[in-house]
Formats: C-alpha cells, sequence, structure tokens
C-alpha cells in the first residue's frame, strides 16, 4: 500500500514509512544525520515533509533541538590544555620505526644473524612435522582461546551488558 | 625547537621547511591529516603541533562525554596524543587518524572510570526534578544544564554513539569503527539513547519545550 502526497508525486510504501519511523528515532528530524543512502531514498520527502509521521517528527525534531541546546553548553576545554600537552610532548621520544637508520649487518653480526634465522625455520620445521607437538599446541592454544572469553566474561561491565552486552 | 601554539605556525622564525606544514596545519581537508602525519612520522614537532591544532578539540569532547570531569578527560586527550606521537606509524591509512584518535580516547577513558569505580559506572540516576515553576519559566542554561546532564547519565555506548554522531558529524560507519561494533548496532544504541533521553526528560519536558519556544 502507497500513500500519494498530492502535488508532489512521492509515494511512500509501509517498509518505507517504518524506515522513516526508524530514523527519525534513531538519527533525529535533519535528513542531513541521516545516513547516506537513506537520505537519497528519502530525497523526495523534501518536497513534501508532510508525509513524515507528525508526532515522530515532531518529537526527534524537540529532542534535536535540546540536544543542540546542550552541544553548545558541552564542557570547554581547560585554559593551556593544549600548551601543557606540547610541553609533554618535547620530554617524549619517538619510536624509532625507520629500519633503514639501524647499522648495516655485516662480519660476523651477519653471519650470527644468518645463522639464528637458519636455525629457527629447522627447529619449526621439526615441530610441525614430527614431533605431534603441533598438536599438543593446537590443544593449548584452544584452551587459551576460551580462558580468553571467560576472561572477557570477567572484565564486562554489568552496565555494558544491561546496554545490550556485545551487539 | 620549542613547542608552541601560543604563536601562529607561520609566525616562527628559523623553522626551514614550513611552508608545507603551514598548508597543511591550515586546510581542514582530511588530506592535510596524511602531510601533517608523514612529517611528524620523521620526528617533525611543527608538523604534530599541527595535529594537536586541527583535533585536540574534538578528541577532548570525545574524552570528556565519557567522563565528565575536564582534568579527567584532559590527561586522556594529552595520553591520546602522547600515543600518536610516539608511534605515528599506528596509523596505517590518515585518512582514518580522527576514528583512531576517537577510538584511543574512548578506550582510556573507559579504562579511567573502571579503574575509579569497577562496578557502577553508567548508573542511571534520577534526574532532579527539571521544572522551575516556582520561580517561573524555565531559564535557557537552566534547559542546557538538564538535558547535559540527562546526557551525561547515558550508558557510555549510547553516549559515545550519540556524540560521535550527532555532535561530532560521524557517519554511522565511522562511529561502527570507532566503537568496534556493526552500523546495526550503533543504530540501535543512537535509538536506545534518544528514547531513554526522552525519558529521562519527561517530567520536564513540557517546560523544556516552552524554553526552547521562547528561543525560536
Amino acid at each position: 500500500m502507497t500513500d500519494p502526497a498530492p502535488h508532489s508525486g512521492v509515494t511512500l510504501s509501509a517498509a518505507d514509512r517504518q524506515r522513516l519511523d526508524e530514523l527519525l528515532q534513531s538519527y533525529g528530524r535533519n535528513p542531513l544525520r541521516w545516513p547516506d543512502a537513506d537520505r537519497q531514498r528519502f530525497a523526495g520527502l523534501v518536497r513534501a515533509p508532510q508525509l513524515l509521521p507528525a508526532e515522530a517528527a515532531a518529537g526527534a525534531d524537540a529532542l534535536d533541538r535540546l540536544l543542540d541546546l546542550a552541544g553548545a553548553a558541552a564542557m570547554p576545554e581547560p585554559a593551556g590544555a593544549r600548551a601543557r600537552l606540547l610541553q609533554r610532548m618535547a620530554s617524549e621520544p619517538q619510536l624509532a620505526t625507520d629500519v633503514t637508520a639501524l647499522p648495516p649487518l655485516g662480519g660476523l653480526r651477519g653471519a650470527l644473524a644468518v645463522g639464528m634465522l637458519a636455525a629457527s625455520i629447522a627447529i619449526g620445521a621439526f615441530i610441525g612435522l614430527d614431533t605431534g607437538a603441533g598438536e599438543t599446541l593446537a590443544g593449548s592454544l584452544t584452551a587459551s582461546s576460551g580462558a580468553d572469553e571467560v576472561l572477557d566474561l570477567v572484565l564486562a561491565d554489568p552496565a555494558e551488558l544491561d546496554d545490550g552486552g556485545v551487539l | 625547537m620549542t613547542w608552541s601554539l601560543a604563536r601562529p605556525l607561520w609566525d616562527m622564525a628559523g623553522y626551514a621547511e614550513t611552508a608545507g606544514v603551514q598548508r597543511a596545519a591550515g586546510d581542514t581537508s582530511p588530506a592535510a591529516d596524511a602531510v601533517l602525519l608523514a612529517r611528524a612520522s620523521e620526528g617533525d614537532e611543527q608538523a604534530f603541533a599541527g595535529l594537536v591544532d586541527r583535533h585536540y578539540g574534538f578528541v577532548f569532547r570525545v574524552a570528556a562525554r565519557v567522563l565528565s570531569e575536564a582534568a579527567d578527560a584532559e590527561d586522556v586527550a594529552q595520553e591520546a596524543f602522547v600515543r600518536l606521537w610516539r608511534d605515528p606509524g599506528a596509523i596505517d591509512n590518515p585518512a582514518a587518524l580522527k576514528g583512531w584518535l576517537a577510538r584511543v580516547a574512548r578506550n582510556l577513558a573507559i579504562d579511567r572510570i573502571r579503574r575509579a569505580k569497577p562496578s557502577t559506572a553508567d548508573g542511571l540516576d534520577e534526574l532532579p526534578d527539571g521544572s522551575t515553576a516556582p520561580d517561573g519559566p524555565m531559564r535557557h542554561a537552566q534547559a542546557a544544564a538538564l538535558v547535559t546532564q540527562a546526557l551525561a547519565q547515558l550508558p557510555e555506548r549510547q553516549r559515545t554513539a550519540l556524540q560521535l554522531t550527532y555532535f561530532e558529524g560521524f557517519g554511522n560507519q565511522q562511529t561502527a569503527d570507532v566503537m568496534q561494533v556493526s552500523v546495526e548496532a550503533v543504530e540501535s544504541l543512537l535509538s536506545r539513547a534518544r528514547r531513554t533521553l526522552r525519558e529521562m526528560l519527561s517530567p520536564a519536558w513540557g517546560d523544556l519545550i516552552e524554553e526552547l519556544d521562547q528561543l525560536k
């Protein structure tokens, strides 16, 4: 069933109406705040705002304006906060991420590095192919994964769970 | 080189390669973040000051919505930027810098709340009666304070979703990325946030609407 608005050429299906209601409830009355896809879908409503569910639209509009009031009265930055941050930065070292800055490996150090790499590969191949240790390792990893889930539950804030938990 | 935002970046004497940094600092486009971030990762302090200049207010507001105390929010904002300075390479995609800062600030703020009071965060206390009938109509500042107080009592996830999408203009996908939930979850959080606000404000709703009408 569709509901045409006089002179607007816009019609709304039941699904459209339901989605409009959801948009008003979640994002408010201003279509600029709606997701892009929904804004495009309902672009015709600019010419036919009377098709919006009147009560829901009025309620959403009032709440938008109240939120704007609160936004304008938001907590101001403490005076000098940025300067204090920049002062602190002056004593903070950066992580060395430029590997080209490291001295080149050569001579004895280079041979040692190549030897350690080869030994690591050999040990890995031995564990993976020959000893069944891989299965033991897999078992312990499974147990560890289960422990993580328990830990997540323990750490979860009860209020967060009340708030819908993990969505 | 001393850190300073007291003077505009273009007023710093004795700095050899400032032109690109100045342009980027004054540019509000996300592409400017890429320029500043690349320079900051090479240890360019002035470029980093440009990033602070562009994003500090936003990071502070995200932290403040979670923490509600200005001093705590300042600590969190500072720590978020320190982490960025220590390891700018943590940002894979410069276009995602703002989201990264929001995520770090939010996580730090939540950690702080949990350390302070492990189990009582996000309690829904009853708001004081917003009605001011004995003294006449509600004043503008009172209305703003009442709504701010109601916002502060929303569960953290609802509050952050509303902060990012409504107040900071994030798209729902960006908000979902920051909060590490699905887009559908963000929409659900927003819907619940607005419904909860309506319920909390309902005792004073008539006065609030009257105040809004006077502001028109």
